[in-house]
């Protein structure tokens, strides 16, 4: 058991860092899977099988491929060549790895001489009959809306990835767009 | 039995490099993944609360949040893709029209 | 669920389904309408906000209570925050009609998306759990990032887009992470479960991590100092009409989720002692910089920009304040600042012409000459944000500043009424040079669009109303926030 968690858990961290540092877009996706992956055991461990399914089919799955498509897309071997690193970087990276000192000695501290009730970790959680059973009970306004939220990106992504269907000119003065009684608004008299 | 706050900590060190990841690299896309890693680090916090407080309620709400990170990539991914129609780079030091 | 708690909730929830309707209606709407026919979706937008504005007057005055098992509150503080959203929405309705079609863009999709987010407000301002209060965020992040990128073919909307979503992304990383962590600490993320146990338990270093992580998330969403640094650029290149909107919504919906959770959930002594000294630092640097930075810019919109983070800074003075007075007199300041910053924005509008580029200080030379209804109206709207009597602003910063000194920060009070007087340099300047300069020889004579007449009517009127009678909305502002400081 601690060998996997110590498994799961470098191999996992290392890869995310990989995936901040890699130059080249497609190798820091295939760290992203594995940390992903890595995750994934983890939630296993935790006995999250649902979540982990979840996680996998989602994440390596689903997100995995929108970002691989994007790189086909989009990706340029020229991109290794740029700056990869903002100006402020170093101040970035103090910043953020206060933040990080401040995260990590808060939940040590919070957990010092806490010790979790032993039968309690061992218990399956999260069975899909009981994930379901709260979707639809304590949490149904919140899957309503994050049906919402999948709605409102959809609709986005469509807008703004689509072809231009409208013609290149612009439309001249008499813009055939507006209601007869309507007169723009920088129209000069 | 490996005792919850460790994973804890491992979710921190995660959050954090996402969160490095986010503010000092230049490509979009990289900036993206690692907004998806903070995401993952607060999923594993949830799922490794949700063992300690032995409570669904935790999993359920990473269920959610899978939902939300997936949109956000969809979006985030859309206006990549139209950024590079128009200027044809994804570094966002092309990106500074605003510098005054 | 059972069935009959379902129907309640969604009667309870019916300002929203209204909206809701409305977005889905006026996206497929968009599908079937001849290009002559388009105002349809702007009179379709402007009806279903209206019902959802009837629907939450009549839910005014009712006892507090949550439905949908506790995930949604039916309060004071959500009737009134459901209806200045809807209000925001519909003025940005009537401002943006000849934008979008100036700049050729489709307005099912603009109109849907900004229903959508106007959703998200609404969830946010009644959210009574912080799991719901994320999604709603969420909910209005996604669609206010599209609209800032909405046209498509201009560089900076798209990076304005860019920015708002990767910094909007990364900040609601924190929110999350702060929810995560109160969860852990309470085993529970309802505000009023959380507020509960709270006081039972006390502060624990575990609850604390979560308070600043949520501190930290919602300070971006605010743009308070120094979390503010998306804000100017995100701000100049959106589509002017969509900067309109969010300068109002996503700021007003940041001050309702700042209100839930710190004065609701984590309202009490033992916590407010820790947030509220962290607030008053914040607040007077959001001051002091907005204010500063805003004197040295060289375009208008990037001058409001600014003058946007120094009033989300004048509304923390009253969030410092911590008591009933300070609670009812952000929801006024919100009120006022929407008149204003929606007004003030119509005229940018306005004043660009196609493809939304004239925005430099200059181009306003001699307005007063060329347009004087204009004119006078950019010049009430500059007077207002400034803060002069007897305008919106004068009474929005009154009643704000009065709270602080009530809980005794005299030194905040003092900064903001500075600060006030030295926005006065910027906001003047625009007003000297629309009548103290000679117009460009090719300046022409603007003739308005009926709605964009309507939107100046209904701001210029909100901001004189506020400004000369402010007792009856702040008398209903006190009232919707009285169950948060009960005794």
């Amino acid at each position: 058991m601690v060998f996997f968690f110590l498994l799961f858990a470098i191999v996992g961290l290392a890869s995310a860092v990989m995936v901040v540092t890699r130059k080249n877009v497609m190798h820091a996706a295939l760290f992203l899977l594995l940390t992903f992956a890595c995750v994934g055991a983890t939630y296993v461990m935790l006995r999250a099988e649902v979540l982990a399914a979840v996680q996998v089919l989602v994440y390596a799955g689903a997100v995995m491929v929108l970002f691989l498509f994007a790189i086909l897309l989009v990706n340029m071997p020229e991109a290794v060549r740029l700056r990869q690193w903002t100006r402020q970087s170093t101040v970035a990276v103090v910043l953020a790895g206060l933040t990080g000192l401040w995260l990590i000695i808060a939940t040590v501290r919070a957990f010092t001489g806490f010790a979790a009730p032993p039968e309690a970790a061992t218990q399956p959680l999260g069975t899909p009959r009981a994930i379901g059973e709260a979707l639809f009970s304590d949490y149904v306004l919140p899957f309503e809306i994050a049906s919402l939220i999948l709605l409102a990106a959809m609709v986005g992504a469509i807008v703004l990835a689509r072809e231009t269907a409208r013609e290149e000119e612009r439309p001249d003065e008499a813009l055939t767009d507006l209601p007869p009684d309507t007169q723009e608004d920088q129209q000069p008299v | 039995m490996i005792p919850v706050p460790y994973y804890l900590v491992i979710s921190a060190v995660l959050f954090i490099t996402g969160a490095i990841g986010v503010l000092i690299r230049r490509n979009a896309l990289i900036m993206l993944m690692s907004l998806e890693l903070m995401l993952n680090a607060v999923n594993l916090s949830f799922v490794a609360y949700a063992r300690m407080l032995n409570d669904t309620g935790g999993h359920v709400i990473v269920f959610l949040n899978i939902a939300v990170a997936a949109a956000e990539a969809v979006v985030g991914l859309a206006i990549l893709l139209t950024i590079f129609r128009n200027r044809e780079t994804v570094n966002i030091d092309h990106l500074n029209l605003m510098r005054h | 669920m059972e069935v009959p708690a379902l129907l309640e909730g969604t009667a309870a929830l019916l300002p929203h389904v209204a909206v809701l309707v409305t977005g889905l209606v006026v996206l497929v709407l968009d599908l079937f309408l001849p290009p002559r026919g388009r105002w349809a979706t702007e009179a379709t937008s402007l009806v279903g906000l209206a019902l959802a504005f009837a629907c939450a007057l009549c839910q005014a005055g009712g006892e507090p209570r949550t439905v949908f098992m506790g995930m949604a509150a039916v309060d004071g503080l959500g009737t009134f925050f459901n209806a200045v959203f809807v209000l925001i929405a519909a003025l940005t309705v009537l401002l943006s009609a000849p934008y979008v079609r100036r700049e050729n863009i489709r307005p099912g999709e603009y109109y849907a998306l900004m229903l959508f987010a106007t959703l998200g407000f609404m969830f946010v301002g009644s959210s009574s759990d912080l799991v719901m209060m994320f999604l709603a965020i969420e909910t209005f992040s996604m669609a206010t990032y599209i609209l800032a990128g909405l046209l498509r073919d201009t560089p900076r909307s798209l990076e304005s887009a860019f920015k708002y979503f990767m910094l909007g992304s990364f900040s609601s990383a924190f929110f999350l992470y702060g929810i995560a962590t109160v969860y852990g600490a309470l085993g529970t993320t309802n505000l009023v479960a959380l507020s509960q146990a709270m006081s039972a338990e006390g502060t624990s270093p575990l609850l604390l991590m979560g308070m600043g992580l949520l501190i930290v998330g919602l300070g971006f969403k605010v743009a308070v100092v120094p979390f503010h640094m998306w804000a100017p650029d995100v701000y100049e290149g959106a589509p002017t009409a969509v900067t309109a909107f969010m300068t109002a919504g996503p700021k007003a919906a940041a001050f309702a989720a700042l209100l839930r959770v710190f004065a609701q959930g984590f309202g009490a002594p033992a916590f407010s002692e820790e947030w509220v000294p962290i607030f008053a630092v914040l607040a007077a640097l959001t001051m002091l910089l907005g204010n500063i930075v805003a004197i040295v810019q060289q375009s208008v919109k990037r001058m409001l920009a600014y003058s946007s983070i120094a009033h989300a800074g004048y509304a923390f003075v009253a969030l410092v304040a911590h008591n009933a007075a300070g609670a009812g007199s952000i929801l006024y300041y919100l009120v006022a600042y929407a008149f204003m910053s929606l007004g003030a924005f119509t005229v940018l509008m306005i004043v660009a012409r196609r493809d939304d580029q004239r925005h430099a200080f200059d181009d306003y030379a001699g307005l007063g000459v060329t347009n004087p209804a204009l004119a006078a109206i950019m010049s009430l709207f500059m007077f207002a944000l400034a803060g002069f009597p007897p305008t919106a602003g004068f009474a929005g910063k009154f009643y704000v500043f009065s709270a602080a000194a009530q809980s005794g920060y005299y030194v905040l009070a003092v900064i903001g009424v500075l600060t006030s007087v030295m926005s006065v340099v910027y906001y003047a300047r625009v007003v000297i040079l629309m009548y103290m300069h000679e117009p460009d020889a090719d300046a022409p004579r603007i003739r308005l669009a009926p709605t964009s007449m309507a939107a100046l009517g209904v701001t210029v009127f909100g901001v004189l109303y506020l400004g000369i009678f402010p007792g009856g909305v702040m008398h209903l502002a006190a009232r919707s926030v009285a169950f948060l400081f009960p005794g």
